[in-house]
């Protein structure tokens, strides 16, 4: 019986690297759940968008759009036929949708992370015969914890820099109960920035807005200190790593860390880097002679934060709550252990794209493309 | 406004005379200095705000009544060459000191002084809130002299960012680079001063909120104790002036000892970030 994968998230920022993969080096038939309300189109069009495949006949064939909505009862999959199809059918599940905006109320948040997750663990469950269930969370379910952060720890009371990491917390610890009933496997990744060959990014979050705020003069101050080591990914890598673990080394009741670790950009590099990077994708830019953010305690930034809200400055406010939501977290510095993932993958370290290589490429692909406004 | 530490603000009323302050500001510091007329070579003039007073009126020559030449007359310093500075918003009083004092470092003549003034005051009619600050009426005088045994000049730096110069279409800019912007200057002249932060016994402010002197002082891992703030609300901020009226509060009230490190910093629209170092 041929493999046949159910994904959740397969057009987002690593979703679709790892569906391409997953076209490209198997045989598998794609069930791809994409939102309702969305306007992924058909087939030929979501293969080229997203995927970058052409409309090879092998995977028309191979591909099926499934409507739902991960939040709703059956993932919102109005036919119940379909549904129960896709029951019977799925061998392996993928869960990579999530809402990665750091800033959504708590509820909204769990609704989509947690109940989310809940639904497409429930659909999992009644899976006659599901082999893998493979979950995307974050390395900062480990919130403000600091120091060395294991693979197998995940319950703590340190708290959370958002509800981005405490949805993604709640989601992990609902699978971790699941273990008897469902082969789960969890994938922690570090802040995913962009594709390491091109510097593509086709999603952008909070730290991509950070450094907008550089590029546009806006960012007066970080929290934190200058030697924080900000780890940060590339989608391409993480993709394939996704793949080998996924498909090639799939270990249930595992999880994993998917960061950079050793090697990464201090977060006085990341600013320095980042005006670097500005100044050699934007000539123009080099007059504005913007001066760098400064590097402040967490006492100092949320006294300009309250001051920004006390002056009513919309923009300096509105540019600071979006820095808040994620800054905050270069104050819990953290070295994340690997140990899980290397056992599997011993030279993941040997391929790692270094950050220092392809930071300047994500810096001109936001400068050029606008932070997303032109592809 | 009250919330970023702002209490009074003085505002010249109708039967003042901006020009009679003035002359006031400079007759005292002349007296207090005893310093001779003949003494003084140059008189700066500085002033951060379009003046009021060249307003046509009917007659073209109202566009050449100087303020400067007035201060010279009525002050008897017929020795001075009197010229009026402006365009550096609240860091003109500052650059004018450093002015005079490259000149006296050049000058062969020991007894030589240049007599800077400030004179601010914003149209009527003006909002007094100005970017979260509340601005006062006001002017100030001092002397620079050779070898003063009083506020001796150690080290001025000042970082000029020119690109906002539009400041009504880069105010959010502005805002965002105070911060770093203030925070390297400071450092930098302490650091040309052969200095460090501890040496520093007082940092004389300009008078703008005292939240973003908080901010600032934990940049620079500096006490608020030791930001001589009491004038911001009680004075409130005045474009160029503030340094001259806190140094001679501070000393009034006993603050300042001799051989003590002040640092006076300041932000001037144009823009551009400057402290001066002084030794009491």
């Amino acid at each position: 019986m041929a493999q046949q994968i159910f994904i959740t998230g397969g057009t987002g920022m690593v979703g679709r690297e790892l569906v391409s993969l997953l076209f490209k080096n198997t045989q598998a038939n794609i069930y791809l759940l994409v939102h309702d309300k969305g306007s992924g189109g058909d087939k030929k069009t979501i293969l080229q968008s997203f995927f970058a495949l052409q409309n090879k006949k092998e995977f028309m064939e191979r591909l099926q759009i499934i409507k739902g909505d991960i939040t709703k009862q059956n993932m919102g999959v109005e036919s119940s036929s379909d549904y129960n199809d896709l029951l019977g059918k799925t061998t392996h599940i993928f869960h990579c949708a999530a809402s990665t905006r750091f800033d959504l109320p708590l509820g909204e948040a769990r609704q989509i992370n947690v109940t989310g997750t809940k639904n497409v663990a429930d659909f999992g469950q009644k899976c006659s015969n599901l082999k893998q269930f493979g979950f995307i969370s974050t390395a900062y379910v480990s919130g403000k914890r600091i120091g060395i952060i294991k693979e197998n720890e995940l319950e703590h009371e340190a708290g959370f820099v958002n509800t981005y990491e405490q949805s993604k917390y709640e989601a992990e610890v609902f699978l971790k109960n699941l273990a008897k009933s469902v082969p789960v496997a969890i994938y922690r990744l570090s802040t995913v920035i962009g594709d390491s060959k091109t510097g593509k990014v086709s999603h952008f979050t909070a730290p991509h807005q950070a450094i907008r705020m550089m590029y546009l003069g806006l960012a007066s101050m970080f929290p934190g200190t200058p030697n924080y080591s900000v780890d940060l990914i590339s989608s391409d890598y993480t993709a394939s790593t996704l793949f080998n673990l996924f498909w090639n080394n799939f270990s249930p009741n595992k999880t994993f860390h998917i960061t950079h670790g050793s090697g990464s950009l201090t977060l006085q590099e990341i600013i320095d880097e980042s005006f670097k990077g500005m100044a050699e994708a934007d000539s123009s830019w080099v007059e504005k002679n913007y001066p760098k953010p400064a590097i402040v305690s967490e006492e100092a930034f949320d006294l300009f934060m309250n001051s920004a809200v006390s002056a009513n400055n919309p923009v300096l406010k509105n540019v600071l709550s979006a820095l808040n939501h994620f800054a905050h977290q270069l104050l819990y510095p953290k070295n994340f252990f690997q140990n899980s993932l290397l056992a599997m993958l011993p030279d993941y370290k040997k391929h790692l794209p270094g950050i220092r290589d392809y930071y300047g490429k994500v810096i001109e692909y936001c400068i050029k493309s606008k932070w997303g406004k032109i592809q | 406004m009250h919330d970023f530490g702002f209490r009074e603000c003085y505002v010249q009323s109708n039967n003042e005379s901006i020009e009679g302050l003035l002359l006031n500001s400079a007759e005292e510091v002349l007296r207090e200095n005893k310093t001779t007329g003949d003494s003084i070579t140059r008189i700066f003039l500085y002033s951060g705000i379009n003046s009021a007073n060249n307003q046509d009126e009917g007659n073209a020559l109202n566009l050449f009544r100087y303020p400067a030449a007035e201060l010279r007359h009525k002050l008897g310093l017929f020795n001075a060459n009197a010229i009026g500075l402006s365009q550096q918003g609240c860091s003109g009083l500052l650059s004018a000191i450093d002015l005079a004092d490259q000149l006296l470092s050049n000058s062969n003549t020991q007894q030589e002084s240049i007599l800077c003034a400030a004179v601010d005051a914003l149209p009527a009619g003006t909002k007094r809130e100005i970017m979260y600050n509340i601005m006062s009426d006001a002017t100030a005088a001092l002397v620079v002299t050779k070898n003063s045994e009083k506020n001796r000049i150690v080290y001025f730096h000042q970082e000029f960012q020119s690109y906002y110069w539009d400041t009504p279409q880069h105010e959010n800019e502005l805002l965002a680079s105070y911060f770093p912007m203030a925070q390297r200057t400071i450092e930098n002249a302490v650091k040309g001063a052969g200095l460090t932060m501890s040496d520093i016994k007082w940092f004389v402010p300009h008078n703008v909120s005292l939240r973003s002197w908080e901010i600032l002082s934990k940049l620079l891992h500096t006490p608020m104790e030791k930001i001589w703030s009491k004038n911001i609300s009680r004075v409130g901020h005045t474009v160029s002036c503030d340094h001259i009226i806190n140094l001679v509060d501070m000393d009034k009230d006993g603050y300042l000892k001799k051989g003590d490190y002040l640092a006076l910093f300041t932000f001037g629209f144009g823009a551009n970030w400057s402290c001066l170092i002084l030794q009491h």
